[in-house]
Parts: C-alpha cells; structure tokens; sequence
C-alpha cells in the first residue's frame, strides 16, 4: 500500500468534504466514484470507507446544530425506523447484485442527484408559532424573519417510504442519501427546509450505522482508506463551511452537477460495456 | 407540554455533546493511528489505533439511540419508545450479524 494512494484519499476526502457542506449535501456522492473510478479502489471498499466519512459528518454536523431547534428529534426517530431497516436490507442483500447492475444503480442516482442540484425548490411550509404541531411537527427560532415559527408534518407515509428509500440507495452505494429525501421531505411532508436538512444529517449517521458493521465484518472497510477519507472530509466540510459562509453558489452547484452527470454517464459505460 | 419540551431540548444538546465527542476522538484515534502508520509502517500500535477510531465512529451514532431510548423511558413517552427501540433491535441485528461473521469460522 502506498503513500501516495492514502495520501490520494486524504484529499479526495478533503475535496468531497468541502464540496460537499458548500452545497449544502453530504460529499458521498463525490467520494465513491473518485475512490473508485480514480484511484481504483474496488466498489465495495470505496463504498465502505464512504459510509464511515457519512457518519463523521452526520455526527459533526449534528454536533454543530444541536440547540438551535432545526433537528426534528421526534420526526428524525420515526422517519430512522425506515431508514435503517432500509440500511440493514442493503447490507444483507448488496453482495448479490453483479457489478453491472450495481453500476447501472449508481449511474441512475447520480443522474437523479444531479438534476435534483439544479432544480430544488425551497417550500418555506412555515406557520405561525402558535400553531398546534402535532405529534411530529417542530418550532424553530427563523433567522431570515427575526421569530420562531412552526410546522406539522403532512404525509408522513411518503416520508417513510422516501426514508427508506434513501437509507437502501445509501447502503448499496456508500451515499448518505440526504439529498434523495430533503426535498420531498419539503416539498410534500410540509417540512421546511432547514430543520429537513438538519434532521437529515442527524439521520444518516445511524442509517450508515445500519450497514456498514456488516462491511466492516466481510474486510471491506480498509483500515487506512477509512482514516485517511475520514480525516479528509471532516478538514474538508469546515473549510467548505468557512469558505462558502452563507453565500449560495449557484454556479458551483451547476458546475457540479455537470461533473455528477458525468460520472453518471461513466457508470452507464461501466453497466453495459 | 412544556415540561416535555424542557426536556427535548436538554436531551438534545446531550446527544449534541455525545456526536462532539464521539467524532473528535474517532478523529483523534484515526489521526494518531494514520501519523503513526506514515512514521513507522504497520505497527501493532498503529493498527489499534486505527480500529479503536473507526470502531469509536461506528459506535458513536449507536449510543446516540440507545441515549434516547433511556431518555423517552424516563419520559414515559412510550409512543416514541417504541419507535426507537426498533431502531435499536434493527441495529442490534445488524451488530450482532457482523460479531458472527467475525467470530472464527463466521
């Protein structure tokens, strides 16, 4: 094993990281195909290491927003029961796709992933503070209008699934899966957008939780790989953090989504030739 | 109401601190374990250090629920204990499954 391949997968960790807190999803989706694709680390090790660098960031992450309201305990618990089971199942099944229809899977999520970039909407969903919010929904204090406001969640069985969805594509493909349920989180759950975001960084860590002692039990988690990925991305997300400040980098997010739609097109390659 | 709220937020920034926590001392494991392995090669001592970090990042989101589970008991808000105690049996079998896939012969 040599330096310079670990060194390779500190910065690929360290570039995944900050692209990742700059636009404002987990950097999985850069790091698999990068450790893969690049540096020709096998599927299954660039999938492991990835999971171990989700659960830093979601632990991180979490860490940072914890007191400001935004993560929905409640919402993040119930909508976990979807998402590890979703986990479980695809670290007790992923070993049976053939390389080819784990590569055409990839192709399709990051093709999803790069429109969803460049598309998202932002539904504010807010009420006001005194409302009743249900069993599940959440309060906030709102920086932009200066006061605390509210929501109820609608559709929870959509959530769920959108859950599950998202905790299986994370343990078949090492992503933490954020980006996939965020949006309908908020567009049809009635979730606004921060405290979705928020509560689905709390999420992914314990949906990673899910698969990844499995890999970590068949040898696919590389002892180097990991620390060196792990480190990386947790350098990388705080200067992302500390570069991008509130700032929306529109252009970053459609450079990047053409580089996703590249790597998507790559994966394609990979399935059927 | 209120008091319930009073008490989500506590255990909010406790699970905050334990995520701190966990991370920064997975990073610190994994840090000495990767310096070390840059100084000195594979090491018995490099090697620790890298599987008790990573060992550590794992756990770390674990504890997060099992964290919760005690808190929502001594809430007596059996609705969400049930929800997270599922969460836990999924991540007990999935513990247990890789323990057994360890174990020599496994």
């Amino acid at each position: 094993m040599s330096f310079v391949l670990v060194a390779g997968v500190i910065v690929a960790g360290a570039v995944a990281g900050s692209l990742g807190s700059l636009l404002g999803i987990g950097g999985g989706v850069f790091l698999v195909p990068f450790l893969n694709a690049v540096l020709g680390l096998d599927f299954e090790v660039a999938r492991a290491v990835s999971l171990m660098t989700v659960i830093a960031t979601s632990s991180a992450v979490s860490a940072g927003s914890a007191g400001k309201n935004t993560i929905n305990l409640r919402l993040g618990m119930v909508l976990e029961v979807a998402s590890t089971l979703g986990g479980l199942l695809a670290g007790l099944t992923v070993e049976r796709l053939t390389e080819g229809s784990l590569s055409l899977i990839f192709a399709l999520v990051t093709a999803v992933i790069a429109v969803l970039m460049v598309t998202r909407l932002e539904k504010r969903n807010v009420l006001s503070a005194d409302t009743d919010t249900g069993l599940l929904g959440g309060r906030f204090y709102e920086a932009e209008s200066g006061r605390e406001v509210a929501y109820r969640v609608k559709r929870l069985p959509l959530g769920l699934f959108a859950s599950f969805l998202a905790g299986a594509v994370s343990g078949t493909l090492g992503i933490g899966g954020g980006i996939l349920k965020v949006p309908i989180l908020n567009a049809w759950c009635g979730v606004p957008l921060r405290a979705a975001a928020a509560t689905s960084a709390l999420m992914i860590g314990v949906t990673a939780a899910a698969s990844v002692p499995l890999f970590y039990a068949r040898g696919q988690v590389d002892p180097l790989y990991a620390a060196a990925a792990v480190l990386g991305v947790l350098a990388g997300s705080r200067a992302g953090f500390w570069f991008g400040g509130r700032a929306r980098a529109k252009w970053l997010k459609l450079l990047m989504a053409i580089v996703l739609a590249a790597v998507s097109v790559l994966y394609f390659r990979k399935a059927f030739l | 109401m209120k008091a319930s709220d009073r008490s989500l937020d506590r255990l909010e920034l406790g699970l905050g601190r334990l995520l701190q926590a966990g991370v920064l001392t997975s990073a610190a494991c994994l840090a000495v374990g990767l310096v070390g392995w840059f100084a000195a090669g594979e090491t018995a001592w490099s090697t620790s250090a890298l599987t008790i970090g990573l060992i550590i990042l794992m756990a770390t989101p674990i504890l997060r629920v099992i964290v919760s589970l005690v808190a929502y008991v001594r809430m007596r808000d059996w609705f969400f204990v049930m929800t997270i105690h599922t969460v836990f049996v999924l991540l007990a079998i999935t513990v247990w499954m890789a323990w057994a896939k360890m174990q020599p012969g496994g």
